[in-house]
C-alpha cells in the first residue's frame, strides 16, 4: 500500500521541555499501528504534535509525500488527519447531529453512514454535547472524526474511563474501521493487549524515543517484552 | 491464527455482559436502583445463546481437540475447561432458576445476587485459564493446518440453531444490551431510584 505518512527524526515538546526524541515511523494506506508505552512517556505528546499543536524543534512530517509540518492544525485536518482527543472536546452547546454536521466534508462517511455505526447517536441527536454519558461522548468524538472523512484516524485512548461492556462494542467499531473500512488508524491505549489485537504493527515509546517496533502479532506472543516495555498487569 | 484475536473477543464480551449483570444485580441488591427486569432478560438470553451454545462447544470441538492431538500432555488441562463447559451450563441453569424464584419472591434477592457474584468468577477464572494456558500452549503447539481449520470454524460462526450468521445476529444483539445498559455501564437512560 502507498506510504500515508512518514515521521522522520521528530523531535518536539511543549515550549522549552523536549518530550519527543528523534521519532521516526511510517505509516501505509490502511495500516493500523499500535502506539503504545507506559504513562508520559510521549505518547499524547506524539499524536498532538501530528496536529500541529505543540512546539517542533527538528525532523519533518510528510503526508502523501507532501511536508506537514509546515501546515497549521485545521489545514492537517483538511489534508485527511483525523483526530479523536483523549479529552473528547465535546461542545456544550451543540447538539449530537451539529457536532456531526458542522465538521461534515465530503466523502464515504456521512451522517446516516455514522449513525450506522453508533445507532445511539441517531437516538441522541437533539441532546447536546454536556447531556452525554462518557461512552456516548467517546462515540460522537469517534463519529464527528469520521466526518471529516479522514485518511487516518487518531485514537488517543479511547477507552479509558468506560465500563467493559461500552469498551467490547467500542473494540468492534474499531475492528470494522480498520478491518472492513480500510480506515488506517494510530491508536494509544493504556490496554496494551486490546491495542494490539486491534492493529497490524505496534512501536512502544520510552522517555519520548521509540524503543521497540515489530508487529502487533509478534508482541503480543511475547508476554516478556510485553511485560518489560509497557508493564501489563 | 484469526481464532485468538476471535476468542479473545468473545471472551471480553462475555465478560462484559456478566460483568454488566453482576453490577446491575448488585446495584438492585444494595436497593440503589429498581430492577428493569425485560434487561435482565436480555442479559441472561446473550450468555444463553452465545457463550453457553455457540462460544465453548466452537472451543471444544476445534480448539481443544485439535490441541488434544498435539500435547497429549495437556489432557488434564482440556478435561478440566471441557468439563467447566459443561459445569457453566449447568451453573447458568441454576442461576435462571434463581432469578425466576426471586421474581416469585422478592425475599430471595440476596441468594440470587449471591449466585451471580459466583457465577461471575467462576467465568472470569475459567477464561484467563484459556487465555494463559490454553491458547500460548495453542500458539506454540498447532501446525499451520491446524490454524487454518481452527480459523475457519470461528470465523464462520454460524448457528447451526438459529440458522442464520450468527455473528452479525450477536452483534446486533450485543448493540441493542450497550443501548439498554444503563449509564455508567452501557449508554443507556440512568437506572430508576427505588421509590
Amino acid at each position: 500500500m502507498p506510504e500515508l505518512l512518514a515521521v522522520d527524526g521528530l523531535t518536539a515538546g511543549w515550549g522549552e521541555g523536549v518530550v519527543l526524541d528523534d521519532v521516526s515511523f511510517t505509516v501505509d494506506e490502511g495500516a493500523s499501528l499500535a502506539l503504545l508505552g507506559r504513562n508520559g512517556v510521549g505518547k499524547t505528546t506524539l499524536l498532538v504534535t501530528l496536529m500541529g499543536l505543540t512546539r517542533l524543534r527538528s525532523g519533518t512530517i510528510r503526508w502523501r509525500g507532501s511536508d506537514l509540518a509546515a501546515l497549521p492544525t485545521h489545514r492537517r485536518s483538511l489534508a485527511g488527519l483525523g483526530w479523536v482527543p483523549q479529552e473528547r472536546y465535546m461542545w456544550p452547546s451543540l447538539s449530537v447531529e451539529e457536532h456531526l454536521t458542522v465538521v461534515a466534508r465530503p466523502g464515504r462517511w456521512t451522517l446516516p453512514r455514522v449513525y450506522e455505526l453508533f445507532p445511539r447517536l441517531a437516538e441522541r441527536r437533539a441532546n447536546l454535547g454536556n447531556q452525554l454519558s462518557g461512552g456516548e461522548q467517546q462515540m460522537l468524538a469517534i463519529g464527528r472524526a469520521l466526518m471529516t472523512n479522514p485518511g487516518l484516524l487518531l485514537l488517543d485512548e479511547p477507552m479509558e474511563g468506560l465500563a467493559p461492556i461500552i469498551v467490547q462494542e467500542l473494540v468492534g467499531v474499531i475492528r470494522e474501521l480498520v478491518e472492513d473500512a480500510g480506515l488506517a488508524v494510530i491508536v494509544v491505549e493504556q490496554h496494551a493487549k486490546l491495542a494490539l489485537s486491534l492493529t497490524r504493527d505496534a512501536i512502544v515509546l520510552e522517555r519520548g524515543r521509540i524503543v521497540h517496533r515489530s508487529s502487533s502479532a509478534a508482541l503480543a506472543a511475547d508476554p516478556g517484552a510485553l511485560e518489560r516495555l509497557v508493564a501489563v498487569a | 491464527m484469526r481464532a485468538v484475536t476471535i476468542i479473545q473477543d468473545e471472551h471480553r464480551a462475555i465478560t462484559a455482559v456478566i460483568e454488566g449483570l453482576r453490577h446491575l444485580v448488585a446495584e438492585v441488591a444494595a436497593g440503589r436502583i429498581v430492577a428493569d427486569q425485560a434487561l435482565l432478560a436480555a442479559l441472561f438470553h446473550y450468555i444463553e445463546a452465545f457463550p453457553e451454545r455457540l462460544h465453548h462447544p466452537k472451543e471444544d470441538e476445534h480448539l481443544f481437540a485439535r490441541l488434544r492431538i498435539r500435547r497429549p500432555d495437556l489432557a488434564p488441562l482440556l478435561d478440566g475447561l471441557a468439563r467447566e463447559h459443561v459445569v457453566g451450563r449447568e451453573r447458568f441453569d441454576d442461576l435462571k432458576a434463581l432469578w425466576q424464584r426471586w421474581r416469585d419472591d422478592p425475599a430471595t434477592l440476596a441468594a440470587f445476587a449471591e449466585a451471580v457474584e459466583r457465577y461471575s468468577h467462576f467465568h472470569w477464572r475459567h477464561m484467563r485459564r484459556e487465555e494463559d494456558e490454553v491458547l500460548p500452549a495453542a500458539a506454540r503447539s498447532l501446525a499451520p493446518e491446524d490454524w487454518a481449520a481452527i480459523d475457519a470454524a470461528f470465523a464462520s460462526n454460524d448457528d447451526p440453531i438459529v440458522g442464520v450468521p450468527a455473528q452479525k445476529a450477536f452483534r446486533e444483539l450485543y448493540r441493542r444490551l450497550v443501548a439498554a445498559m444503563p449509564s455508567p455501564w452501557g449508554v443507556g437512560p440512568e437506572a430508576a431510584p427505588p421509590g
